[in-house]
């Protein structure tokens, strides 16, 4: 079940809040639980299974090591289950086909290709349910004694499949003591207005852009207008659904009374690629930094080892989105971009105006998603050479895009900078009844709005299946 | 009250919120509807069965999902601000129908499966070869075709003469091709399509029959000698129901009869179980309904028969999509019986009901959009009193 449709905010999100409000805060946790287990069979009904089990697995490896903490070996042990078996179960759900696929091409061989489904969002809850058992072993964090509340913090269905990605440290005091206000509803809803406009108004309208122009991509050589059309439509489709997922989910988060670390902060205003990735997908950014690129030994070992761990640390990061060289090969590309910057450009860029900055990281981005999109190696060439006038440089085709999106890709554009909230918030110091009193109105508006996309939605995405 | 008004805003958000959700479901689930949507011309979808299986296959969730979207309060009028604000922001095409001044058009695609198309001209040749009388073919250009330069510019569109031509060339020893394309092109001023609905009009229809007239061997009756019938002028079709948009005019059905020629002295229907006899041509019923086009033999049913007292005893068998309907009053003045076969509702061969070796011309009709996009064309050589694959 999407956020952002009728079912979810019309139906399972009114009776959630409704029993979770009218329960006393010891039974909380358990309908949080419940409905988080219920929210993700409604789209995986037989994986569920797998969440539950992944959950039992390191609630136990943690009450193990709670248990013999006295004894390093026992407690190594019980992480290394957790880590390795979760690990497994990606490996095997998410991983599988792709290796078997290489390997069997690669030596002209045939082994059996078990070609599973990908349970949904399986990397982020994994990836969570990882941070407990860790963070523990390393004494970051106190061990959780109750299952219920365990699983109601990975199953949590806010943040459940699409980030972002909450440690369990993030909400361990929450988890057993928070407070819920109208006031806090209030803040929520308006989080979660501004992520459901982003997703059902930005990125599914502009997403159809991306849609057919990528279509016509994959068949042939596109003029360059289009080619440039379709690709920064998909920039502000994948910004804005994922952001607008991860506002709709700290909202909720809000209402329930917790605080969801924020994932993402204005990314397309970002100075270098370094300042993207501190304001893109925050939350798996500091994933990957806690649990793979500083235990490899981070920066502190000689340039040759921080070259190393930065490429480890950015080909995973480039899998997790998805098993395919593709990903692989665009977790490199911002890889060797750190790299650079780190080494070399970061000074120079510095010196540059501003602007220049953004361009700069901007285009990379830009070019990046190409490596995302495209998958093979031809198509990306060709995407490329399109975009440098391969296929020529516009058509009629290209004009009646340009005029039937133009407008919405302008409103892209705004949305994607902090302008509007800047001016908001110096209008704010001016006259503060008037702009507090918009946010009513505005949450009314996407709401209205919204619903009238979703009503009648033949476009609604999930872009994360392959996460 | 200054300090109020602040945390008031937090909280009207809230209450404006949760006032939303909690409400929203019971105009949903509580509040009846009818199970037909009037105005959308849909029935629809109907709460989905709970069982372990459907839980299983997912089959009750997808069910769920669009009870919920099919029964949401005021359906219409949201889908009417979506047009609206679609048409706001600079989109020419909503849901597939471009937005024009005057005029709704359906945007035609590209075919998605090439295939059917040689599907379908190979079962037309294998057909003809089996047929003991002739057989012949004519492809209806859609609106957006004849429209094509009042469109959008650079709105993609389907070259639709290019399909005909193609078609036509590889089947012209097989049958006889008909040409409606020149004549609907030139006459593309006087309302031969709806401006709300994907069909031609009464008008239209005209042109396709006289461009069958010389051919099928009978002599059109000239236009101006028929009576017109304005039965409508509140006809808002297929294209109005997918966009909502009123500002387009609504639609006028017209009724041609010819005062001296023969008259039909029976329609029978077969609904896929049983046949049902009607009065006429027109079920005139359907002018106080939502789908007025249904006035001129009512919905596709798979096979329809007309008799005439026509002084002839010759007889026409049509396979044909819902643009034979208002064609069919043109043609029951020439032939002493008419059977319209729509293949797209029928299973098993249609020989299981008809006898072909009556007939002595067939006649496949259709438009080009519903040729490329489906492939049922080749049921009309299944072999009899044998179910479908």
């Amino acid at each position: 079940m999407v956020f952002s449709s009728i079912p979810f905010l019309y139906v399972f999100l009114p009776v959630v809040l409704l029993i979770y409000f009218l329960c006393p805060m010891s039974r909380k946790n358990l309908v949080l639980m419940v409905s988080g287990f219920l929210f993700y069979a409604w789209g995986e009904p037989v994986y569920v299974l797998l969440m539950l089990f992944s959950t039992l697995l390191d609630y136990t490896a943690g009450r193990v090591m709670e248990r013999y903490r006295e004894n390093p070996k026992i407690r190594k042990a019980a992480l290394l289950t957790s880590v390795i078996i979760n690990l497994s179960l990606l490996a095997v759900f998410k991983y599988s086909s792709f290796l078997v696929e290489n390997i069997n091409a690669l030596f002209g061989i045939s082994l059996f290709n078990p070609d599973l489904p990908l349970p949904i969002g399986i990397s982020f809850y994994t990836f969570q349910s990882m941070s407990y058992t860790i963070d523990l072993y390393r004494g970051d964090t106190k061990m959780q004694k109750s299952y219920i509340n365990y699983a109601a913090y990975v199953s949590m269905f806010p943040q459940l499949v699409a980030g972002p990605i909450v440690r369990y440290d993030d909400v361990a005091a929450e988890l057993e003591n928070r407070t819920i206000t109208l006031d806090k509803i209030g803040e929520g809803a308006f989080l979660f207005a501004q992520g459901f406009a982003k997703k059902v108004l930005l990125a599914n309208n502009i997403g159809i852009l991306w849609t057919n122009v990528k279509e016509m991509a994959t068949a042939g050589s596109v003029p360059a207008v289009t080619a440039w059309l379709g690709i920064l439509a998909f920039t502000f489709q994948i910004y804005f659904d994922f952001s607008g997922y991860s506002d709709m989910a700290r909202g909720m988060g809000r209402m329930l009374g917790f605080n969801f670390p924020d994932n993402f902060r204005y990314p397309y205003m970002s100075k270098s690629i370094t300042d993207f990735w501190r304001r893109w997908h925050m939350t798996l950014g500091s994933w990957f930094r806690s649990y793979v690129y500083i235990p490899l030994g981070g920066n502190r070992k000689g340039t040759a080892r921080t070259i190393r761990n930065l490429l480890i640390t950015w080909m995973l990061t480039g899998l997790w989105h998805g098993a395919s060289w593709n990903f692989l090969l665009w977790g490199l590309y911002f890889g060797v971009l750190l790299i650079i910057e780190k080494f070399f450009l970061g000074k120079y860029l510095e010196k540059l105006p501003g602007w220049l900055q953004q361009t700069y990281s901007f285009l990379l981005v830009v070019f990046g998603w190409v490596l995302f999109e495209m998958e093979t190696p031809a198509l990306i060439g060709g995407f490329f050479g399109s975009m440098l006038g391969a296929g020529g440089f516009a058509d009629k085709y290209s004009v009646y895009l340009l005029a039937s999106y133009g407008l919405l890709m302008v409103l892209c554009m705004i949305a994607s900078n902090n302008w509007v909230p800047r001016l908001l918030k110096k209008a704010g110091n001016k006259f503060p009844r008037v702009i507090s009193g918009c946010k009513p109105v505005y949450i009314a508006l996407a709401l209205i709005f919204g619903t009238a996309f979703l009503v009648n939605s033949t476009y609604n995405p999930f872009l994360y299946f392959r996460f | 009250m200054k300090l109020n008004l602040r945390l008031s805003s937090a909280r009207v958000s809230a209450l404006i919120f949760l006032l939303a959700i909690f409400i929203t479901p019971i105009l949903i689930f509580a509040v009846p509807k009818p199970s037909f949507s009037e105005v959308e011309n849909k029935e629809l979808a109907k709460f989905p069965t709970f069982s372990a299986e459907t839980l299983l296959n997912k089959t009750f969730m997808s069910g769920f999902e669009t009870y919920a979207a099919d029964h949401f309060p005021a359906r219409p009028q949201w889908i009417e601000l979506q047009t609206r604000s679609l048409l706001t922001i600079g989109q020419k095409e909503v849901n597939g129908v471009y937005i024009l001044k005057d005029r709704l058009i359906e945007k035609i695609d590209e075919p998605e499966h090439p295939e059917y198309m040689a599907n379908s001209i190979a079962a037309m040749s294998k057909f003809a070869e089996r047929f003991s009388g002739s057989t012949y073919l004519m492809l209806v250009p859609t609106a957006a075709e004849i429209y094509r330069q009042d469109l959008p510019f650079g709105a993609p569109t389907l070259d639709e003469s290019q399909v005909i031509r193609s078609v036509y060339d590889s089947l012209k020893d097989d049958l006889s091709t008909v040409d409606v394309y020149s004549s609907m092109a030139a006459n593309r001023d006087s309302s031969i399509y709806y401006r709300s609905d994907h069909h031609w009009t009464s008008r239209g229809a005209y042109l396709g029959y006289s461009a069958l007239s010389n051919q099928l061997g009978f002599t059109a009756i000239p236009l101006d000698l028929y009576d017109i019938e304005h039965a409508s002028h509140e006809f808002r079709g297929s294209l109005y129901s997918k966009v909502v948009y009123d500002s387009v005019e609504a639609d006028t059905i017209d009724i041609y009869s010819y005062p001296d020629g023969p008259s039909v002295t029976g329609v029978s229907v077969f609904n896929g179980q049983e046949w049902q006899e009607h009065d006429g041509l027109y079920f005139r019923e359907y002018l106080e309904k939502k789908d007025k086009y249904a006035t001129f033999l009512g919905p596709n049913q798979p096979i329809v028969t007309i008799t005439t007292d026509c002084p002839t005893d010759k007889e026409l068998i049509v396979f044909k999509d819902s643009y034979a309907h208002s064609l069919a009053p043109f043609l029951a003045q020439h032939y002493s019986k008419i059977t319209l076969v729509d293949l797209r509702y029928l299973v098993t061969s249609f020989e299981n009901y008809v006898d072909l070796s009556e007939y002595d011309q067939a006649l496949f009709c259709y438009n080009v959009k519903n040729f490329i996009q489906e492939d049922y064309v080749r049921r009309v050589n299944l072999t009899a009193q044998k179910p479908a694959e």
